[in-house]
């Protein structure tokens, strides 16, 4: 072999060669740049003025170090804890009706009459409307006297609603709206979930002499159910955050009765400015948030699942 | 149960026209306001300040015209686009270069990295809106674009990171073996094997986080307070104090949904994938 | 020599995939890597094909250290199980690709892919998709345009593994009279014993990363190294026969007729396989017959299941506790009956564990 020792190439291509051991971390260098300092360094910061009493248009105030006293003021705010009882209310009531009225609409859909394709395009475009104007539109709708949905109400014997403006209908009205613009996009999950399943059980239930309830039930639902997981965790993480609608249609009222956790802190920081006080409440808000997953994540199998779709 | 029901009476075909119109009450009910938004957007006030709401009208471009020169619409529509497509091509680069990595390296604590991608879709925007603010109004960028386009890159990236991760573990990796061992370098064999079949990918994941950037209101209306303002900011400002400008504000929603709604629509194929973040596929 | 693998070690995490592993190829050598999945065949290749970086060892082509090149630079060339078609390309641009990449001029690429092309009996797809196209065409695309730019190695990763059985038995016989005529030094990969028997000029097989045994086939089928080999290779498998070495030279086994009838020259080659550890004595069906009449023959059998395959019959026999298989022409043999067992002389082995 003393011939070839000639054409061994130089020790730099085999380095360069090595140097691939870093090339996915430079690979992830942009993102994790983005990440860290958009995400989660204003997230750091935040926990630090959590514990200050920032509040930069009292200057009477003490400004600094304040220990735990922020979140012992949340925890024992009424404010508070009511905003995330709506907030608890909106999402609970939102996810399930949109789920059920998506999975409905699943199986409606999942035949082949003439115009169903083009009646699935344009039930999706609620979700594609930007929300401030589904705030804009549905506020004109619910218009007490000038709306068209009182009008459309009239024909059917039903008498005039005060919709958003009143505080008994004002949270149904927020929470029609919410399931107006997202069932959409429950539907088109559950939907793609339904045409993927495959024909063979839906074919031995039947032959085992399965009714179309126990089919359902015993069959379908079990079988959608990963992708009914992930679609409902999706959609109770938008449910919580919700802001655009609510803010433009009631801004959390009327008295307060759809003052949701978004718009309390909008509040609390940008009316306020009581800033180490929106820290705290904002990271208990996460703490509630996190646990609220992780209890969801254990009771669904949430990981199981995408670790199956990992395995594929 | 009622739904099983229903889904028997499919089955047998009975009952076809009874739930091609059930279908069709859905279909209205969700297509109504859009339906009403773009008659109101095209309606002078007179018209829809009257009751009961008029259905035939002759249709005016007024409201269209006062959106641009009450509103400001022109200014904020080029902030819109600026930020946004600034934004969407940012997150998509480094989403997808982060996207590659986790699908074709071995990497210790690459879990880690995808849960907390994952995190930041989690993540309620009002709870970093306050330090975002502090951050920006000490570095100077508060009120321009920068802000924004840096904040929508990232609520962009899970999006990227995700849905371009199933993408591409779906091109199988021979494929791009193959080209290294025709000649290609890594990048190479990236540039001209793989990318070209990531395009469809990439056009619907673009479209998608270009989609909740375009509609993003909360943090666009807290971060900027006249020189960046986007158009769901500005359409926001139809609220009088006193009253609603009907038309104004349909006019502003008609403007604001139309790009998205076609854009989606030609990707609808994709959409799914790229809502449930690449884990169901349509 | 013209591949030439030394003392190859690959850990992934703290999973050892290949152990030590060295071997020389010779030029226009067809070498065949066979054995189970997860044995660390396919690693090996892609090691030698420069797609995975060894842990250590060392990796020559023509002599020249390719150990940590980039693939590119090996002048080799590679099939893949799934193909590897680039599935946005035309057949003819996937052809055309390698040559592209290297800069080569168009009319040249075009005579090449047209020559290589009608090697392969392609030529009406070239302007087909592979997407459109079947799965024997894809492969057949594959090798193409491996071939079409003359590689010194030919790597083959289960080429035909996606494919029917009629179908791959077809591939085989082409693949082999394609490499041997353009006499290229080929490394191929398969789990399958039928395609390595009938196509290498040596067989490595094998097991939890480490090479077995390298032989030429027929030496493999006749003298497995131990256990693993005898059980992988030949179907149905060999029959094995647990067997201890006993006082004075003499082995014992539950079919006491069968030490005896091991020839001197075996159990003079082979003392080491058995002696002071537990062994095989090891009989390839083919060489048990049997006789209607129970006492022609060296021990007697009852017939368990007989299985006609056409040519060849199979006879499942069971000799006291020991259950045996023999492949014989045809026989009129019915379950239940007992008949005499003959050993083709000199045809038992020793194996080991």
């Amino acid at each position: 072999m003393a011939v070839a020792s000639a054409n061994v190439p130089s020790g730099s291509r085999s380095a360069q060669r090595a140097g691939e051991k870093w090339a996915p971390w430079t690979l992830l260098a942009p993102a994790l740049v983005i990440m860290n300092l958009v995400g989660v360094y204003p997230l750091l910061h935040s926990l630090y003025v959590s514990f200050t009493g920032l509040r930069p248009t009292n200057p009477t105030s003490p400004q600094g170090w304040v220990g735990l006293d922020n979140y012992l003021r949340a925890l024992s705010d009424g404010q508070f804890w009511h905003a995330v009882a709506m907030t608890g209310l909106f999402t609970a009531a939102s996810v399930s009706l949109s789920l059920v009225l998506a999975i409905g609409m699943a199986l409606l859909f999942n035949r082949k009459l003439p115009g169903f394709v083009i009646m699935r395009s344009l039930i999706m475009i609620p979700m594609l409307i930007t929300p401030v104007a589904v705030g804009l539109t549905w506020r004109i709708m619910m218009m007490p006297e000038l709306g068209v949905l009182n009008y459309l109400l009239g024909f059917v014997g039903i008498d005039p609603l005060l919709w958003a403006s009143s505080r008994r209908t004002a949270m149904i009205s927020m929470i029609l709206v919410d399931v107006w613009q997202w069932t959409p996009f429950m539907f088109i999950i559950i939907f793609a979930g339904l045409r993927s399943l495959p024909q063979s059980p839906f074919e031995s239930a039947a032959i085992d002499g399965a009714g179309p309830v126990t089919t359902f039930f015993q069959v379908t639902l079990p079988m959608l159910k990963p992708v009914i997981v992930i679609a409902t965790l999706l959609r109770m993480l938008d449910a919580i955050r919700t802001y655009d609608t609510v803010y433009i249609v009631t801004q959390g009222g009327p008295d307060f009765a759809t003052d949701l956790i978004s718009i309390y802190l909008q509040r609390v920081n940008f009316r306020f400015f009581d800033l180490g006080y929106g820290a705290a409440a904002s990271w208990l808000i996460l703490v509630f948030v996190l646990v609220a997953v992780l209890i969801y994540v254990n009771l669904t199998g949430f990981l199981r699942t995408v670790n199956e779709k990992e395995m594929r | 149960m009622v739904s099983a029901r229903l889904n028997h009476r499919l089955r047998t075909g009975g009952t076809g026209a009874f739930f091609w119109l059930a279908a069709l009450s859905v279909t209205l009910f969700f297509i109504f306001p859009v339906y009403w938004m773009f008659a109101s957007a095209f309606k002078s006030d007179e018209v829809s300040s009257q009751f009961p709401p008029v259905f035939l009208f002759s249709p005016t471009t007024v409201n269209f015209a006062k959106l641009f020169t009450e509103l400001g619409a022109g200014e904020a529509m080029v902030n819109s686009m600026f930020i946004v497509s600034l934004a969407t091509l940012l997150a998509m680069i480094a989403g997808t270069m982060a996207a590659y990595a986790l699908a074709r390296f071995p990497l210790a604590g690459k879990n880690a990295l995808a849960l907390e991608v994952l995190s930041i879709r989690m993540l309620p925007p009002i709870v970093s809106v306050i330090p975002l603010f502090i951050i920006a109004r000490f570095l100077g960028v508060f009120d321009t674009p920068w802000l924004l386009i840096a904040v929508y890159a990232l609520t962009g990236l899970p999006f990227v990171v995700w849905i371009m991760r199933v993408f591409i573990q779906d091109i199988p990796q021979s494929v791009e073996e193959a080209a290294m061992i025709d000649g290609c370098g890594r990048i190479e064999a990236f540039a001209r094997v793989t990318l070209p079949l990531l395009l469809p990918g990439l056009a619907a994941t673009m479209v998608i986080v270009f989609m909740f950037a375009w509609n993003e209101f909360l943090l666009a209306s807290l971060l900027t307070s006249s020189e960046a303002k986007t158009l769901p900011v500005i359409a926001a400002n139809a609220i009088k104090p006193k009253a609603i400008a009907f038309g104004l504000a349909c006019a502003a929603g008609v403007v604001m949904s139309l790009p998205v709604i076609v854009l989606v629509l030609m990707m609808q194929r994709y959409l799914v994938q790229g809502l449930t973040l690449g884990a169901v596929k349509g | 020599m013209s591949v030439e693998i030394r003392n190859l070690e690959k850990w992934f995490g703290n999973y050892h995939a290949v152990k030590d592993t060295s071997v020389s190829i010779a030029d226009g050598e067809f070498f065949v890597m066979l054995g189970p999945s997860g044995c660390g065949k396919t690693t090996t290749l892609r090691m030698v094909a420069g797609l995975e970086l060894p842990t250590s060892g060392e990796i020559r082509i023509r002599g020249r250290d390719v150990t940590y090149m980039e693939p590119r630079h090996r002048d080799i060339a590679m099939a893949f199980q799934d193909y590897g078609l680039y599935p946005h390309l035309s057949i003819r641009r996937n052809i055309e690709f390698p040559l592209k990449v290297r800069k080569m001029a168009q009319a040249e690429r075009g005579r090449k892919v047209e020559e290589v092309a009608e090697m392969m009996g392609i030529h009406h797809l070239l302007d087909r998709k592979p997407g459109q196209i079947s799965g024997g065409q894809r492969q057949r695309v594959a090798l193409a345009r491996a071939l079409v730019r003359n590689p010194h190695v030919f790597l083959m990763d289960e080429p035909l593994s996606a494919l029917d059985a009629k179908l791959r038995a077809q591939m085989r016989t082409e693949i082999k009279k394609l490499v041997t005529r353009l006499g290229i030094t080929t490394i191929y990969v398969t789990h399958d014993q039928i395609e390595a028997m009938s196509m290498a000029d040596r067989i490595a097989v094998m097991d939890q990363g480490e090479m077995v045994q390298i032989a030429a086939p027929m030496d493999l089928y006749d003298r497995p190294r131990n256990r693993f080999v005898a059980e992988f290779v030949g179907s149905p498998a060999m029959n094995l026969l647990p067997v201890r070495a006993g006082a004075g030279g003499r082995y014992a086994c539950a079919l006491e007729a069968l030490p005896g009838l091991l020839s001197d020259a075996e159990t003079a080659a082979n003392p080491a396989a058995v002696n002071g550890t537990a062994g095989f004595i090891g009989v390839r069906p083919e060489n048990l017959s049997i006789a209607a009449a129970p006492e022609a023959g060296d021990f007697r059998a009852v017939v368990d299941l007989v299985e006609p395959l056409g040519q060849t019959t199979n006879v499942f026999l069971k000799a006291g506790d020991v259950d045996l298989i023999a492949v014989v022409d045809r026989t009129a043999a019915r379950a239940g009956d007992t008949v005499g067992v003959t050993v083709r002389p000199g045809s038992l082995r020793l194996v080991a564990a």
